[in-house]
């Protein structure tokens, strides 16, 4: 019966009860939307950044990771495919040679990370294909087409079908370069990778620089799932002990660095609103036990305990808080739902949030065990909420209580 | 038998530099089926007397004994419990819970306690018909007059199957024909099932109908006569 009366309670003085309940719903979901905004962001910016730049995992030799010579290659680079292949979670890879390079236009010229591609590999574990707006990807090599970034292009004023020179080092420490034409412009949601990054045919490649027909600086691997990808990697590193292997979190530390921010973010915003949601509450709880005094008087003289007293009040709080709480979870829930599959355009800042590598489109997104983690954390800011004014009823002295008018 | 027993009851307020005596002295003895007032003039210590009867304050000296039980060595948890299974109370305001229905808040007397559903039913239904309004079990307090919110709270106040029950001034907000009608039932109750009733009065128009008469002036017991 405490819960029913707890329940009824709530129910007395409905116009309070509805406004307490409407800040509760309003504050819920005006925080959830928006940590689903942010949320959903960081993560299309994590999966943005895996898909075009960084894959799940990259493989390299230790002395490019140190040097990013062109020599520096991986030993042995078949042997480590067919051990990749064998293990579960791996789904594709691509061997890349990945050299610096200075990419000159009839007008002007700048620094540029040159990736060597099999385009049939590469497509299984980059979308940059996908991203080709002008023109088409890369096919087979003897043509010395390469793909480049729309910012780059715009930078090196050059378009579709123009010629740059790259010049690298070659194989035999001398320099050397070609002229190679414009077969494709991407453009991804991030600007500074597409100022930098072109992409040509490793078979073109290794005749510029005198590769040898193997040789490869970094495999990209890609996982079934991107969670999982840490995992991964240390099975790989136990593997290929000679080799580093990386998972996106450590080849991109600033994208775990905006995931872990965006955890610790979204739980002090969390707790911040339900913080100065407990104050509310704590208001109307000690305004209802002011309102009260008389009634829990009798229940102390006609022998309720102190215990039931306490329960009772607490049963009432956090109902309060768990229905507000539920309201304003459907609520955050059905916009998610809705925003995070139609998207918000946000294409009016698009330049910003591309210089930042953030897409235009964000679709807002939640974990359910979000929902769960907020449930708990509603029903303690109810018990946390209802310990001064259920403190206060206990110091009521039966005998005066009963007679308040 | 006697159920309660009172010697050389003093209640003291000091709460400024003169204390005041509200019971000064007070030796009494109630016996089971009693149906006795406790009347006289207001600041007379009628209510303070109830309420120490009640375990719902403490005396300043003597020694109250119910039933075999020093009320002075319970502690305040003990005395709470000890309200629960041998105390009933009816109140001036009625006090009875709005939320709940006329049933309800006499089930809920008998859920503290710990009774199952089916019992607790039963004994508010039967309660209800004692008091005269079995067809008022589902309305809540609201929707009933101040004469059938009281017979509700006799009701309450019997569930419990208390040893007796203390009502203090139960027919000060009640009209004539309504104070008259509850101290009509209270007797009745008194009479057909032997509950003892001890409640406080000024009112002159059913002082009479008790069997024994407690006058209090100035904290002191300034006559006990038996009608």
């Amino acid at each position: 019966m405490i819960f029913s009366i707890a329940w009824r309670n709530i129910w007395r003085s409905p116009q309070r009860s509805l406004v307490v309940l409407c800040a509760i719903c309003l504050g819920l979901f005006g925080g959830v939307f928006s940590m689903a905004f942010t949320n959903g962001m960081s993560l299309q910016r994590i999966r943005s950044a895996i898909s075009t730049e960084v894959a799940d995992i990259q493989i390299h030799s230790p002395e490019f990771l140190a040097k990013g010579e062109i020599l520096d290659t991986i030993p042995a680079p078949r042997a480590v495919i067919a051990r990749l292949s064998a293990l579960p979670g791996v789904s594709h890879w691509s061997s890349r040679i990945k050299i610096n390079a200075m990419a000159a236009s009839a007008t002007t010229g700048t620094g540029v990370v040159l990736y060597g591609i099999d385009p049939a590999d590469e497509r299984a574990v980059s979308s940059i294909a996908d991203r080709v707006g002008q023109g088409g990807y890369l096919a087979d090599g003897g043509r010395n087409d390469i793909v480049v970034g729309a910012k780059l292009a715009q930078k090196l004023r050059v378009r579709l079908g123009s010629k740059i020179v790259l010049t690298m080092q070659a194989a035999d420490g001398a320099i050397t370069g070609g002229a190679f034409k414009i077969a494709g412009i991407y453009k991804t949601d991030n600007s500074a990778f597409d100022e930098t990054a072109v992409f040509s045919v490793a078979a073109d490649l290794r005749v510029l620089t005198g590769l040898s027909k193997d040789a490869v600086q970094e495999i990209a691997v890609r996982t079934a799932d991107s969670r999982a990808a840490p995992a991964a990697a240390a099975r790989l590193q136990a593997m290929f002990g000679s080799l580093v292997v990386e998972s996106w979190e450590k080849s991109s530390p600033e994208l775990a660095l905006l995931e872990s921010i965006m955890t610790y973010m979204m739980f002090l915003f969390l707790v911040i609103i339900l913080v100065a949601l407990a104050f509310g509450i704590v208001n109307t709880m000690l305004m209802a036990i002011l309102e009260r005094t008389r009634e829990l008087g009798m229940l102390m003289a006609i022998g309720m305990t102190k215990t039931r007293i306490f329960a009772m009040i607490m049963v009432e709080t956090v109902l309060l808080c768990l229905t507000g709480g539920a309201a304003g979870m459907a609520a955050s829930a059905a916009a998610i739902a809705y925003f995070g599959n139609k998207g918000i355009d946000l294409s009016s800042v698009s330049r910003g949030l591309s210089a930042l590598g953030y897409g235009s489109l964000v679709y807002p997104q939640m974990d359910v065990a979000f929902y769960v983690a907020l449930s708990i954390l509603i029903m303690a800011t109810g018990i946390a909420s209802s310990v001064y004014p259920a403190l206060r009823a206990l110091r009521l002295q039966p005998a005066k209580a009963i007679r308040t008018i | 038998m006697s159920i309660i027993t009172i010697k050389n009851l003093t209640k003291v307020y000091d709460e400024t530099s003169v204390p005041v005596y509200a019971l000064n002295g007070i030796d009494l003895t109630f016996e089971e089926g009693e149906f006795t007032a406790i009347v006289g003039p207001s600041g007379s210590g009628k209510t303070t007397l109830l309420n120490i009867l009640g375990g719902l304050d403490v005396p300043s000296g003597g020694a109250i004994d119910i039933a075999g039980t020093n009320m002075g060595t319970l502690s305040s948890r003990d005395l709470t419990r000890f309200r629960l299974h041998n105390i009933g109370f009816v109140f001036q305001s009625y006090n009875l819970i709005p939320v709940l229905s006329a049933q309800e808040n006499i089930e809920f007397i008998m859920q503290l306690q710990g009774k199952p559903r089916a019992q607790r039913s039963a004994r508010a239904q039967e309660l209800l018909a004692q008091v005269g309004i079995p067809d008022r079990a589902a309305s809540r307090p609201g929707q009933l007059s101040g004469g059938q919110q009281q017979r509700v709270a006799v009701a309450r106040a019997l569930a419990s199957r208390p040893r007796f029950v203390l009502a203090d001034e139960p027919t000060a907000n009640l009209d004539s024909k309504s104070a008259e009608n509850l101290l009509d039932i209270m007797g009745k109750l008194n009479k057909d099932e032997n509950v003892t009733f001890i409640f406080s009065t000024h009112d002159a128009r059913v002082m009479h109908k008790a069997r024994r008469i407690i006058t209090l002036e100035d904290g002191k017991v300034l006559k006990d006569q038996t009608v």
